[in-house]
């Protein structure tokens, strides 16, 4: 069960930064109870919903992720933003359209859906299967993930090549 | 050294403030439901950014300035996720998109 000592050793470290107080033993007696509540109630989750999938690689290769997302949030940032201050040389064109989605896993679905979403100018919908019915607000958005970068990338860190 | 600090971390904080009040005047430029949740987003993802990044470089390496960043971490996280089921219970109670008019049309809209 690596998760649960991911969860434990996750839940200290966020507690011991919060707090600052690393010397008072009555705090830490009340987080180390805290850590304990909190992964008894997430074990106690996992037992009815088993989590089978891939978490830890994909926790793993995150890196490889992020910086490349964060670069696309900045250029769709630019674009929302052209279109919210000159609407009349940027005109919006919404536009819905379903499409067919690489990851395989659910956490990978997971993070691909919310990506879509996190960058401005795309949101996703609905997920089904392997279905994603997504709505942009700018066609060259939704051009940009039917080429499917984002998609790949996701997929990669699922451990595909 | 200082100096050069709080300028960067005042530039930055102009541009959060910029992005933030950008969404706000897209909230109420665009025309309909679902375009205003995207300009909404604009303020989610770099306008936090912008601003904690600022207030990070005011505070330096303390447990303040990671306090900031788990507060960016849980906001781009957590801002997907209302965003999308704000946008799912619109879809499936009925609300109908208005789709792709032609850059005709929205010029015309954009003058009257």
């Amino acid at each position: 069960m690596p998760y649960r000592y991911l969860l434990i050793i996750g839940l200290t470290l966020f507690w011991l930064l919060l707090s600052g107080y690393w010397t008072n033993p009555l705090i830490l007696a009340l987080g180390a109870a805290s850590v304990a509540l909190a992964t008894w109630i997430a074990m106690r989750i996992e037992s009815k919903y088993a989590f089978k999938d891939k978490g830890v690689s994909i926790l793993l290769r995150q890196h490889t992720f992020w910086p490349w997302l964060s670069l696309e949030i900045v250029k769709s940032n630019i674009a929302v933003l052209k279109c919210i201050w000159m609407p009349k040389t940027y005109p919006i064109s919404p536009i819905i359209r379903q499409l067919k989605m690489e990851p395989e896993s659910r956490i990978a679905r997971t993070l691909y859906a919310n990506a879509i979403t996190l960058t401005p100018g795309t949101v996703t919908i609905e997920v089904r299967d392997t279905d994603i019915l997504i709505y942009a607000l700018l066609e060259d958005a939704m051009e940009d993930l039917e080429e499917g970068e984002m998609g790949r990338r996701v997929h990669k860190l699922e451990g595909n090549k | 050294m200082t100096f050069i600090i709080d300028a960067l971390s005042w530039v930055c904080l102009m541009m959060g403030c910029f992005l933030g009040i950008s969404g706000a005047v897209g909230i109420f430029k665009f025309d309909e439901f679902y375009s205003r949740v995207h300009a909404a987003s604009v303020t989610d993802t770099l306008c936090v950014f912008f601003i904690m990044a600022g207030l990070v470089l005011q505070s330096g390496f303390t447990l303040v300035s990671v306090k900031l960043i788990f507060a960016v971490v849980l906001l781009w996280l957590t801002s997907p996720v209302a965003s999308h089921a704000l946008i799912r219970s619109a879809y499936h109670t009925g609300l109908k998109p208005k789709l792709k008019t032609s850059r005709k049309e929205s010029a015309k809209r954009g003058q009257s």
